[in-house]
């Protein structure tokens, strides 16, 4: 523009006479350090190639050191200017030069060499002055002002007279800090001539001029011209009207703003996938005065299993906590979507949980959101509460914004903003924003429910192969009990015989002596012996037996504890142990034989009076626990040792006298036979306690394999 | 005399019923194993036959079968270390079913028990 302007001025030809007859070289620098124009005494001496070539070492080269280029220099604060004395003829020195580098366009400068010696100093130098660089610097887009030494305007360019909002005539005379509007250069911010002369760039600062639509930003650069005796000759001041500069900085920033906003969200969205959390810093997103700056904001998310719009989670905009500036950092973000929520917010997340649309109401603002017509949809203050009044305590009459959520062509919820009251409705920027925010949302919500489902598998396998293994173990178990019945089965097969054999002739041995004979006690001492042994094999062979037991049937529970309690009855008499059957009512019918089941029962009621013994006390129960039916049998006797709790259900472990160690190994496979489980815990001192666990008739499947929480120490007097 | 036939493949368990059974007044025939057993039946044809189950080659039901498919009146008895033949329907064709231990006693009533309600049966009658 300037480039264009200066060659076509309508007083070119009386500029460039003037200029010439002054002394004054001038040139324009374009971007690239191309010279633009140059007047033509310096064409002359330089030739026409000078247009178009590179600045440094064609234009000043005898005057001025190209290697100090200040153009970067000139760019930024706009004024900048040197003097030197160059040499002259024969070695003295020659009339003092100045270059004033004004810039005149985003990467133009204007360039004067000045010969301040030209006539007799300084007249010359007035004249130039009001003559020359006001007529030059007429078609400059910049205002320029040029300023005597007491710093009174002598010249002032159109553009600076524009800018000021006064004639170029009403502009002479004035000081120069008085011609902006009181107050906004005090006089004693300014400085004096004298500091002013000795400082390089001098005053620079923005000024905000006019109001409303009339506002400018004005950049008022001062710059010192120094005379021959080094004090300040005159000034040069240059206004730069930089309003559209800074809104498209202002726009700028913002843009950034928003980018790390986005970013911020991202980088804090991409280290949780848990849905909630995901939800949380949306809403975070939204309500953060960095973010959308919303006052209320909620979301609400698809269910298609159910054909409703769910409320998920709403929240409010925190308390101010500073101006509001686009951008936030992450950990910011983090603070406010994780920060334990005020008890407003609580009040509001309840509200939100509470609304559920149904997907069918295609009417419904929320439905219509959700449909994607439109990136954002806005509705008046007062508009939607009409058709949610639920949502009123939310939206407090706002507008509201809406915005879908949708990853891949799904359809996943809708963001609601209220838009913070006085803030105006939301530009187009802001709806930008929130449909970023909203798609952003949409990525996380959908990676989120993909992490969730995709656990839940994970958690089925993992409970799956866990099942598997410990089927195997179980297998692995009653392989080798199976193998241990064989041989323990052969074993008492083989014993038997020569122990028949043993036994039988010492039964003729004793009939055939006299009672007085003392070889009748020793022969006496052999049949107690074998009957001994015989007693032995007769328990393993029972055992033995145990294993064979079919299982699957149906079977009271009830029945089967009171069955078993009657075996014991007499038993329970001669040995004074108290012993008591607690049957919960209306237990239902669980899988299991009744001969195998009443078998267990009696091998643990049998265990359970060898640990008591006299005065103990042994209660049998049957309860219906979550899901399976527990028959246990339990003892006040010594307890169990923790570290022995796993080695009673291993094979030919025993602690008792006289015990085979198969009874509960072989207990337990039969158990497990019927689908059940078979398990132990004691408080060693307190006693013991054996669980059957067993599948109530009407359930697939079989029972839990672990053992549940004990629920009923509580309430149950005989323990705790 | 009463003749009976023991068919076991134990030697000590043999001598101990033909001690016993000899002290009840019968006359004892001993085979060690079920071949052995059939062939003595067939020779001697004894009053009644106590037969061992368990033994190497044939077993003791299968050698009963074979003879009672050429002697339906003969009295059976087994005796075995395991009541577990009880369950098997083989042996349900045996008179009585005997579990070995040391104490012969039950043995002892249960053959004369067998004899005695031979006695009273009288010849031809089966």
């Amino acid at each position: 523009m300037s480039e264009r302007e200066i060659r076509t001025a309508a007083s070119r030809e009386q500029l460039l006479d003037l200029l010439d007859a002054n002394g004054v070289q001038l040139a324009l620098i374009g971007p690239g350090r191309k010279v633009l124009w140059a007047s033509p005494s310096l064409l002359g001496t330089r030739g026409p190639r000078l247009i178009g070539g590179d600045c440094h070492g064609m234009l000043w080269r005898r005057e001025a050191d190209c290697r100090t280029c200040r153009r970067e220099e000139v760019l930024s604060t706009g004024v900048t200017h040197r003097s030197w004395i160059p040499e002259g003829r024969g070695g003295a020195p020659g009339p003092r030069r100045l270059l004033v580098q004004v810039r005149v366009g985003p990467e133009e400068i204007l360039e004067a060499v000045i010969d301040t010696a030209l006539s007799d100093g300084e007249q010359a130098y007035e004249v130039f002055r009001e003559r020359v660089l006001a007529e030059g610097l007429r078609h400059v887009p910049a205002g320029v002002l040029l300023l005597d030494r007491e710093l009174r305007i002598v010249a002032a360019n159109p553009a600076a007279s524009a800018l000021l909002g006064r004639g170029e005539w009403e502009l002479r005379g004035a000081h120069y800090p008085a011609v902006f509007p009181e107050g906004l250069y005090p006089a004693a911010d300014f400085p004096t001539p004298a500091e002013l002369a000795s400082h390089r760039p001098i005053e620079e600062r923005e000024l905000v001029l006019g109001s409303g639509l009339e506002r400018r930003v004005v950049r008022a650069c001062l710059a010192a011209v120094p005379g021959p005796d080094h004090g300040l000759a005159a000034a040069v001041a240059v206004l730069t009207d930089v309003t559209r500069q800074r809104s498209l900085n202002e726009a700028l920033a913002r843009k950034v703003g928003e980018l790390t906003l986005l970013r911020e969200m991202s980088l804090v969205l991409s280290r949780t996938a848990r849905l909630d959390r995901v939800l949380r810093v949306v809403l975070a997103a939204a309500v953060h005065p960095g973010g959308l700056g919303m006052h209320a904001a909620a979301l609400f998310l698809a269910e298609e299993g159910k054909g409703v719009l769910r409320g998920r989670l709403a929240r409010r905009a925190p308390a101010a906590t500073g101006p509001a500036r686009r951008g936030a950092a992450g950990h910011e973000l983090e603070a406010l979507a994780f920060d334990p929520p005020a008890p407003a917010d609580r009040a509001v997340e309840t509200l939100a949980r509470r609304l559920a649309v149904p997907l069918g109401q295609s009417g419904h603002p929320l439905v219509l959101a959700l449909s994607g017509a439109s990136p954002v949809q806005i509705y008046p203050a007062g508009a939607l509460e009409a058709a949610e009044p639920a949502l009123g305590p939310l939206l407090e009459r706002c507008p509201v914004v809406l915005a879908p959520l949708i990853d891949q062509g799904k359809h996943l919820g809708v963001l609601l903003g209220a838009v913070t009251p006085g803030s105006g409705f939301p530009d187009e920027d802001e709806l930008a924003l929130a449909a970023m925010i909203a798609s952003t949302a949409a990525g996380a919500v959908e990676r989120a429910r993909l992490h969730d489902a995709l656990s839940d598998r994970l958690e089925e396998l993992r409970e799956a192969s866990a099942r598997v293994r410990n089927l195997q173990v179980q297998v692995l178990k009653a392989e080798r009990l199976s193998a241990i019945g064989e041989l323990a089965a052969e074993i008492v097969h083989q014993i038997r015989n020569p122990l028949s054999v043993v036994g039988g002739f010492a039964r003729r041995l004793a009939r055939h002596f006299p009672a007085d004979d003392p070889r009748s006690e020793d022969v006496q001492i052999v049949l107690d012996e074998t009957r001994r042994m015989e007693a032995i094999l007769e328990r393993i062979r029972q055992d033995v037996r145990l294993a064979r037991a079919p299982a699957g049937r149906s079977l009271d529970p009830g029945d089967l504890v009171r069955a078993v309690v009657a075996r014991y009855r007499d038993l329970a008499l001669e040995r004074r142990v108290r012993l008591s059957a607690r049957v919960e009512p209306d237990l239902p019918p669980v899988v299991g034989d009744r001969d195998t089941m009443l078998e267990v029962l009696d091998n643990l009621l049998s265990n359970a009076f060898d640990a008591v013994g006299e005065g103990g006390k042994v209660t049998v129960r049957a309860q219906r626990l979550k899901e399976a039916v527990h028959l246990v049998v339990e003892d006040d006797g010594p307890g169990i040792a923790a570290e022995r709790l796993e080695q009673i259900f291993e094979p030919f472990f025993t602690t008792k006298v006289g015990g085979t160690g198969l009874g509960l190994p072989l207990s337990k496979r039969l158990v497990a036979q019927c689908g059940g489980t078979l398990s132990a815990d004691s408080r060693p001192g307190e006693g013991a306690r054996f669980r059957i666990l067993l599948r109530p008739q009407d359930t697939a499947g079989p029972v839990p394999g672990e053992l549940p929480e004990e629920t009923d120490d509580a309430t149950d007097p005989d323990r705790g | 005399m009463r003749r009976i036939l023991i068919v076991d493949d134990e030697r000590h368990l043999r001598l101990l019923y033909r001690r016993e059974l000899e002290d009840d007044g019968y006359q004892v025939v001993e085979a060690a194993n079920a071949e052995e057993g059939i062939r003595a039946f067939e020779q001697q044809r004894p009053d009644l036959i106590v037969m061992d189950i368990r033994m190497p080659g044939m077993n003791g039901l299968e050698a009963m079968a074979r003879i009672l498919d050429k002697d339906r009146r003969v009295p059976i008895v087994l005796n075995t270390a395991f009541d577990s033949y009880r369950d098997d329907f083989t042996s349900w064709a045996a008179d009585a079913y005997v579990t070995k231990g040391p104490d012969t006693e039950e043995l002892r009533r249960t053959v004369r028990k067998l004899l005695e309600e031979r006695e009273h049966l009288g010849p031809g009658e089966l």
